[in-house]
């Protein structure tokens, strides 16, 4: 255990929790993922030869995670129970709750959902989006236009039309 | 509609106007539980199977042989930082996730440093630390460091607030802390103070962030 590991775990767990929390809808699987992206830092990040990408790295980790963690759960299970629960559409103004912002996020389309949390979140550049979520920057334009346009809706219907041209 | 094209080549994010921040401050406000960091931190220090089983079945002569001999040259003594990183940051939140068994438990301070003694481990005796009255010791362990014996001695009080002691001689150590007064320092969210006492350095780690430490010098 190096100290340089627990500098990363520092400065990204709280990030990278809240990130999984985005995907997965509830927070004892927020935790899991989030643990479970460490570990594999721990036992294969010095394979990272560039260390100016390890939140890179571990944004992209939790991501492949809980996609395969999902894909598990749906050979198991029903997904029915899982995308049975509502998102609340909260008409707020602009005072919105941490819950309620999760929850809207949680009823976008999953291609939406992943881009728009790390631009909330982390503040991601397209660039880094891009290199986090292994695709094209124009698609990470488009889809972080069109989840936080839907975001937007849920939230506060009426902000969507002061973004007309 | 959201353009989005960002209107200046140079811009590598889209703008945010003020229900943009709203979001943003909602979702950056969800905390993770309180005890995650002390998990990960504890969770990555275990050995994969994998590598415990490397560990058994595939004893290196090379490393061994090399590992005697930085030893004879003196190049195995690790800085006194690393030894605090470990304890404050891998050692302690194990201890409080009760994931390592004590050697033994005791109640009784002087049992416990008499048995460090016979363990030949680093102990606290004349130390300079005393634990304060509402808490008392329950027990101790023994742990390996770079090839270093190191000890622990818990202490909790009744609202299970937890204190570390850990002890390792200091000439098994590089940059050790001065013989007086304690330094402190924050690591991985938890108080900890160290000092150096007749030979033997010592860490003092809190079980919880926010305990002032220096009420007990």
């Amino acid at each position: 255990m190096s100290a340089e590991f627990s500098s990363l775990v520092e400065a990204h767990y709280a990030g990278l929790f809240r990130f999984a929390v985005s995907l997965a809808r509830d927070e004892a699987t927020a935790a899991d993922l989030t643990q479970q992206t460490f570990l594999k830092w721990a036992r294969h990040g010095d394979q990272l030869r560039d260390r100016t990408k390890a939140k890179t790295w571990l944004f992209t980790t939790l991501h492949r995670e809980f996609l395969a963690t999902r894909r598990k759960v749906r050979e198991q299970a029903d997904e029915e129970e899982m995308d049975s629960i509502p998102a609340p559409r909260i008409e707020v103004g602009n005072k919105i709750d941490a819950k309620a912002a999760i929850a809207a996020l949680a009823d976008l389309d999953e291609i939406y959902r992943a881009p728009v949390a790390m631009f909330y979140l982390e503040d991601m550049s397209y660039l880094e989006i891009s290199e986090c979520l292994d695709i094209p920057i124009g698609t990470v334009m488009s889809r972080l236009s069109r989840g936080r346009q839907r975001l937007r809706k849920i939230l506060s219907p009426a902000s969507d039309s002061h973004d007309q041209p | 509609m959201i353009n989005p094209e960002p209107s200046n080549p140079a811009e590598d994010r889209p703008p945010l106007d003020n229900l943009d921040f709203s979001i943003r401050q909602a979702m950056r406000a969800i905390e993770p539980p309180p005890d995650l960091y002390a998990t990960i931190l504890a969770a990555a220090a275990e050995p994969s199977p994998a590598a415990a089983d490397e560990l058994v079945t595939k004893p290196s002569w090379w490393s061994t042989i090399a590992a005697a001999g930085a030893r004879f040259f003196g190049t195995a003594r690790g800085a006194f930082e690393d030894f605090r990183v470990e304890v404050a940051t891998v050692r302690t939140p194990q201890l409080v996730a009760k994931r390592l068994q004590l050697d033994l438990r005791s109640g009784e301070l002087s049992q416990l440093v008499e048995w460090l003694a016979h363990a030949r481990s680093p102990r606290p005796d004349g130390s300079g630390f005393r634990p304060p009255g509402d808490f008392g010791p329950v027990g101790c362990k023994t742990f390996q460091w770079r090839g270093q014996r190191f000890s622990v001695i818990c202490f909790y009080d009744q609202g299970k607030r937890g204190m570390h002691l850990f002890s390792i001689s200091g000439h098994s150590l590089r940059q050790v802390p001065p013989e007086g007064a304690p330094q402190w320092c924050t690591l991985g969210g938890l108080p900890t103070a160290s000092w150096s006492r007749g030979g033997t350095s010592f860490v003092l780690v809190a079980g919880a962030p926010g305990m002032n430490l220096g009420e007990y010098f």
